[in-house]
């Protein structure tokens, strides 16, 4: 632990520090959206 | 004595008129061996006498472990939050705070209640369909300190 706030996510998104709000859900909800999961399964 | 100014009172009694739901605080602590239970519960009893929207119940976490199970509660002080449901029952909101909501967290802890007690969160409508998109059970840790 470096410095806070700091935010994980399922224990596999870290985010450090207080980020505007399209800039933390981008960040925090990215790699576990329906489109993101669908991308990855290819 | 009164942890928060007649000033602050008055302006979280103004924010809790708000609310349009009950919220009620579990607050998990056990009688020996923490040493922040008694500050954590002097801080949480600053809120009942300002809305009465807000109880708190306490839940020792040694005497009461199927329940601090349940709320997924293994250490103390803890608060879980818990609103109604569409139906008025009961409905555990899944927010959690661990360790004592001092400093900046109170002010955490105060935003939270007015979420669970139905004031609207301030997500954009992208940012929410964002959100209605998550696929798994999402867990979000958030560190602070309590200064």
């Amino acid at each position: 632990m470096t410095g806070v706030p700091k935010t994980v996510v399922n224990d596999q998104v870290e985010i450090l520090g207080a980020l505007p709000q399209d800039a933390f859900i981008e960040q925090a909800l990215g790699q576990f959206t329906i489109d993101n999961s669908q991308f990855t399964k290819g | 004595m009164a942890l928060l100014s007649p000033s602050d009172q008055a302006k979280l009694r103004e924010a809790f008129a708000e609310m349009r739901h009950s919220v009620k605080i579990l607050f998990f602590t056990q009688t020996l061996g923490c040493e922040t239970c008694p500050q954590a519960r002097q801080i949480i009893d600053e809120l009942p006498p300002l809305s009465d929207k807000i109880t708190v119940d306490e839940v020792n976490l040694v005497l009461d472990a199927e329940k601090a199970k349940r709320y997924g509660v293994d250490r103390v002080p803890a608060l879980a939050l818990v609103g109604p449901d569409g139906d008025g029952q009961e409905r555990d909101s899944r927010i959690r705070f661990l360790g004592t909501p001092a400093g900046y967290e109170f002010m955490s802890l105060i935003n939270a209640v007015l979420l669970v007690g139905g004031r609207e969160s301030n997500l954009t409508e992208s940012n929410r369909k964002k959100i209605a998109a998550v696929a798994t059970p999402l867990t979000f840790q958030v560190f602070t300190t309590p200064t």
